[in-house]
């Protein structure tokens, strides 16, 4: 039984982290794609100033 | 007389006992299920086939090194080969725009998997031993292919009997959840409509299967196998340049895998090693641990909603069991019960997809545990 409480503390334990990881991962990839994102429409923007 | 004996013990007919003749019944009422009432028919039809065929008397379909259908099973599940290859296919199917855009209902799909650790807990507690508890509180997960993938790996002789119970509990998730959801929250709860999530564009679509499959595998590199093929199909979907490899993965690829799938785990279901009370607990435990995942996603669901101003639906909670897209179809019908207006589909498949990988995940960590 101790063997059992060992694997269903460390399993719970164990989704919730991957799950934490894979959470800040997502928000930290969606902050960077958004940064890439908002630069490239402002060199757009300047671009098309210029053209003016 | 006695030539027309010797002939008749050449035939399967002189073996015949009722133990097979109750596999037989066990089989074809799979396949009425299937054909009848279309329960899980993709799956319960081989299996049900698999089953009559492992109980024909000198058939020797499940000899080892001989039998065809053993074949099938060594070189298909206990080589690890059908279950990935089945995840592939439903890399290629899934969105994961739903869960990029709300990306803490990630959390609800870690939330059911609490049902899978408290079934393995129960599971003992009725004599199992470690791994074959593990086997069976991943039914709980609502995935077939992972369940099947540790049973290969645990307990191969539960793997029929579990692989069995997953397919028909998932079948049944209409009725199994609807009673579960209702009863732990309110109207008021059920009508709570959700804030619209962002667009998610395409490079953060192609991003995700990328950095999934770095942060998982690190994390737990026995998850690796059903993983990898997940997102890399995943990424042939988001990719949008391998068009062909898109197509075949979700289709012929994942159908050909399916009836090679099926028929081994039926195969597996002798009657000597499925006729015996322990199997009872198996489907009683594996009930267990749907409704447990169900509650303990809700549970966490109004949990959440205490230290947050955007409530969530807790209905949405019950979508962290795998089942894709059953449950997520259930938490929708079940919350426009309470208010027609309400739609939660879209909402639903972020916990839905994100149950899938929690639950490949404590299957990784149950693995990592308990060994090969």
């Amino acid at each position: 039984m101790g063997d059992g409480v060992l694997v269903f503390l460390t399993g719970l334990f164990g989704v919730f982290t991957g799950m934490t990881f894979l959470y800040l991962s997502i928000k930290i990839t969606g902050t960077a794609v958004a940064a890439l994102e908002s630069k490239r429409n402002a060199r757009e923007d300047a671009g098309q100033g210029e053209d003016k | 007389m006695s030539a027309l004996y010797s002939l008749f013990q050449t035939t399967g007919l002189f073996y015949v006992t009722p133990g097979l003749v109750v596999m037989w019944i066990i089989g074809l009422t799979l396949i009425y299920l299937a054909i009848g009432k279309s329960y899980e028919p993709l799956l319960l039809l081989p299996i049900g086939f698999g089953i009559i065929l492992v109980n024909l008397p000198l058939a020797g379909l499940m000899t080892p090194h001989e039998g065809l259908l053993w074949k099938f099973y060594e070189y298909g599940l206990h080589w690890e080969i059908i279950p990935p290859v089945i995840f592939l296919g439903l890399g290629a199917l899934t969105d994961f725009g739903p869960l990029i855009a709300n990306p803490r209902l990630i959390f609800l799909g870690a939330g059911a998997q609490a049902g899978v650790y408290i079934t393995f807990f129960a599971a003992q507690a009725f004599g199992f031993d470690l791994k074959e508890a593990a086997t069976i509180g991943i039914i709980g997960g609502a995935d077939g292919p992972t369940t099947i993938f540790l049973a290969s790996k645990l307990a191969p002789s539960l793997l029929g009997v579990c692989a069995v119970a997953a397919y028909s509990y998932m079948a049944l998730v209409p009725i199994i959840q609807p009673p579960v959801m209702k009863f732990l929250t309110t109207a008021d709860e059920r009508r709570i409509r959700m804030a619209k999530g962002r667009k998610v564009g395409k490079l953060e679509k192609t991003l995700f299967p990328i950095v999934s499959t770095f942060v998982i595998i690190l994390l737990v590199p026995a998850s690796a196998p059903l993983i990898a093929m997940f997102m890399l199909g995943n990424l042939f979907r988001e990719s949008g340049v391998v068009g062909r490899l898109h197509d075949t993965a979700q289709n012929e690829l994942m159908n050909i895998v399916t009836i090679f799938l099926g028929v081994p785990v039926g195969a597996t279901m002798n009657a000597e090693n499925f006729l015996r009370p322990q199997v009872i607990f198996v489907f009683c435990l594996g009930l267990f641990a749907f409704v447990i995942s169900t509650m303990t996603g809700i549970l966490l669901a109004k949990l959440m909603n205490l230290f947050s101003k955007n409530k969530i639906n807790p209905l949405l909670g019950a979508a962290g069991v795998s089942a894709v897209p059953m449950a997520a179809r259930v938490v929708h019908k079940v919350g426009m019960e309470a208010d027609k207006k309400n739609y939660l589909l879209m909402y639903a498949m972020g916990p839905n997809v994100a149950g899938v990988i929690g639950t490949v995940i404590a299957a990784g960590i149950f693995l990592t545990l308990l060994g090969g």
